[in-house]
C-alpha cells in the first residue's frame, strides 16, 4: 500500500471527468453506492467556498476527495464525502484532505462540524483523532426486492463473474428467491446461466428475499445468514466446498452510499 | 382502522398540491415552503404520490430512481422512496400502507425490481415498511465536533421552536404544558428556559426552583435524542441525572427532545 501522499488543492470543474471515473474505481470496493455522471462533479466544483479538495500523488494524479458543505446562517459545516484510492493509505490521505476542510471551517467561525449518514468504518480513524463524538443514530436504510424474477436476472452478471474466480470446482448451482430461479452451469472459466430448471444439480440454495438483500448488501454474512435460516442449501457436495461456493457467491461487502433522496 | 370518508390514491398535480404537502411534509419533518417543495418535487427523476381524503391531501409519498452498485460493477434501478408521511389528523388509518402499496406497484410497473428508503427505527413507520416487504441493511450514524457548545445547543433549541411551530400534533400535544427547565452542562455551565405556548425561552437568571433539573454533558443529550440510547435508559444509569421533575414532566421534555410525538 502506497502511504506518501504530496499535496491537496481545490477541485476543478475540469477533474469531473477524472473524478467520476476515480469515483466509479473506488465504488467497486463497495456496494448501495450511487451511480454518478461527470456533470455532477463539475457543478460541485464550480461553487467557490473552498470546501472541495482533491488529493494528488507524486505525478499529480487524483488519489482522494474530500466535498464539504457550510451552512453560514446556522454556522455548521458538513464534510458530506471523503474517498481515497485504495491503493493508498486512507488514514494519510483522507487525514491530509479532513484537515484541510476542518481548518476551512474554522477560519468561517463554524460552532459545529458534522458528518451524518452511511459511514465508510475507515472514517473513524479520521475523525477521532480530530475530536468528533461518534454517534450512533437510530436511522437506517431499508431496502426492498419488487419484482424477484427481475432482479435475480439483474444480479446474474455478478454472480457469473464471481463464480468464474472459483478455480476448482465445475458443476450446476441454482439459486432460488421467491419462486423464481436462476441456474449456472460451470465448466473450467466458462460461466452459462439460465433460468431453466435443471435436474441434475451440484448445489441448490434458497434465498427468502430478505436473505438476499442482506448477504447481497453485505448487512450479513452468508454463515450467519445460514443459521438465521435465511438461506438454505441443498447439495451433494462436501461441506467446507459447498462453503466456499456460498462464500465465492455472496462474499462480504460493505454497504456505503453518499447519495440520499 | 379505516379512513371515515373518501379517499383516493393519485399523482401530484403541479400548481395545486404544493401547498397542502409542504404542510404535511414541514409537519413531519420540519418546516420546508411551496416554493422551496417545488424547487424539487417537479425535476423529471422526481415522482411525487399522495393520497386524499375528502378532497384534501391527507399523506404523501415520492420516488426518486437511482442506479445503486450491486457489485462487480454491476448497477441496479433503484426506486428510492422518500418523504413518507401522512397529516397528523389522518394517521393510524392505513392510508400510507395503501400509498406505499401503490407506489410500489408504481416503480414495478417501470420495469425496476427494487426500492429502498431511509428511515428510523424507532418511527412507527418502520414496522409498515417491514410489512411491505422492506429489511434493513444498515443503520447510520455521524460524527460531530462542536466548537461553540453555548451556540449549537441554542440552535438544536430553535430547530425545535421552529419545528413544533409547523407541527399541529405537537402544538396538541404541548397545549398548556408550561415549565421552566434548567439544563446544567459539564461542558458550558447552566442554561435555563421557560417552555410555554409550544416553544423554549430562554431565560438569563436559572429560576429558584425550576420544575425540570437535569445535569449532563451536551454530548449524552445528542446522544439520547438521536437514538443511541433510550432517554429513560440515559437517566437510569446516570449519563442524563434528573435533579428536579416528575415522570410526566420528563416524558414530556423526552418528546419535545426527540420530536416524537406518536408513541
Amino acid at each position: 500500500m502506497n502511504s506518501m501522499t504530496s499535496r491537496v488543492r481545490l477541485i476543478q470543474p475540469s477533474d469531473g471527468e477524472e473524478l467520476r471515473k476515480f469515483y466509479e474505481r473506488f465504488a467497486l470496493n463497495f456496494v448501495g453506492i450511487a451511480k454518478r455522471e461527470a456533470r455532477q462533479f463539475k457543478h460541485m466544483a464550480r461553487k467557490r467556498d473552498n470546501l472541495r479538495w482533491v488529493a494528488l500523488n507524486g505525478e499529480g494524479k487524483i488519489i482522494g476527495y474530500i466535498l464539504a458543505a457550510y451552512a453560514k446562517g446556522r454556522r455548521t459545516g458538513r464534510i458530506t464525502e471523503i474517498i481515497v484510492d485504495p491503493k493508498y493509505d486512507f488514514e494519510t490521505v483522507a487525514g491530509a484532505l479532513v484537515d484541510k476542510v476542518h481548518d476551512v471551517f474554522l477560519e468561517k467561525c463554524a460552532a459545529q462540524i458534522r458528518a451524518g449518514g452511511v459511514q465508510n468504518p475507515d472514517n473513524s480513524k479520521i475523525f477521532r483523532r480530530l475530536g468528533f463524538w461518534h454517534i450512533k443514530t437510530d436511522g437506517v436504510f431499508m431496502y426492498a426486492i419488487t419484482d424477484a424474477a427481475q432482479f435475480l436476472s439483474e444480479i446474474t452478471p455478478i454472480l457469473v463473474k464471481r463464480l468464474k474466480t472459483l478455480s476448482d470446482w465445475n458443476g450446476q448451482l441454482r439459486v432460488s428467491c421467491e419462486n423464481h430461479q436462476i441456474s449456472f452451469k460451470k465448466e473450467g472459466e466458462t460461466v452459462q446461466s439460465s433460468s431453466l430448471i435443471n435436474d441434475q444439480l451440484n448445489c441448490d440454495i434458497f434465498l427468502k428475499a430478505s436473505g438476499l438483500i442482506r448477504v447481497l448488501l453485505g448487512s450479513i454474512d452468508v454463515q450467519s445468514a445460514l443459521l438465521e435460516g435465511l438461506i438454505t442449501v441443498k447439495t451433494d457436495l462436501p461441506k467446507v466446498k459447498m462453503n466456499e461456493l456460498l462464500l465465492t457467491i455472496f462474499p462480504k461487502k460493505q454497504f456505503l452510499t453518499f447519495d440520499y433522496w | 382502522m379505516a379512513v371515515n370518508g373518501h379517499y383516493v390514491v393519485r399523482e401530484a398535480r403541479k400548481g395545486k398540491d404544493e401547498v397542502q404537502i409542504a404542510r404535511i411534509l414541514s409537519e413531519c419533518f420540519g418546516p420546508v415552503t411551496p416554493g422551496q417543495l417545488s424547487q424539487w418535487m417537479w425535476k423529471p427523476e422526481v415522482r411525487t404520490f399522495v393520497c386524499e381524503v375528502d378532497g384534501a391531501v391527507a399523506s404523501h409519498i415520492n420516488v426518486v430512481f437511482k442506479e445503486l452498485h450491486l457489485g462487480e460493477g454491476v448497477y441496479s434501478k433503484t426506486g428510492g422512496i422518500g418523504g413518507v408521511c401522512t397529516c397528523s389528523e389522518f394517521r393510524r388509518k392505513g392510508l400510507i400502507t395503501s400509498l406505499m402499496r401503490q407506489t410500489l406497484d408504481y416503480v414495478r410497473n417501470s420495469g425496476v425490481s427494487n426500492s429502498g428508503l431511509y428511515t428510523g427505527l424507532m418511527l412507527p413507520a418502520h414496522r409498515i415498511y417491514e410489512r411491505n416487504g422492506f429489511c434493513d441493511v444498515t443503520t447510520m450514524s455521524s460524527y460531530v465536533k462542536i466548537l461553540d457548545f453555548a451556540y449549537a445547543f441554542r440552535l438544536w433549541l430553535r430547530d425545535i421552536n421552529r419545528d413544533i411551530k409547523v407541527s399541529r400534533i405537537a402544538q396538541k400535544t404541548l397545549q398548556g404544558w408550561n415549565r421552566t427547565i434548567v439544563f446544567q452542562f459539564e461542558e458550558f455551565g447552566a442554561q435555563s428556559f421557560y417552555f410555554n405556548r409550544g416553544r423554549f425561552h430562554r431565560v438569563r437568571k436559572p429560576p429558584k426552583n425550576a420544575d425540570i433539573v437535569i445535569a449532563t454533558s451536551l454530548e449524552m443529550l445528542f446522544r439520547a435524542t438521536q437514538g443511541e440510547f433510550r432517554f429513560e435508559e440515559a437517566t437510569k444509569t446516570g449519563k442524563i441525572q434528573v435533579k428536579q421533575g416528575t415522570d410526566a414532566d420528563l416524558q414530556m421534555l423526552r418528546r419535545i427532545l426527540t420530536r416524537m410525538w406518536n408513541e
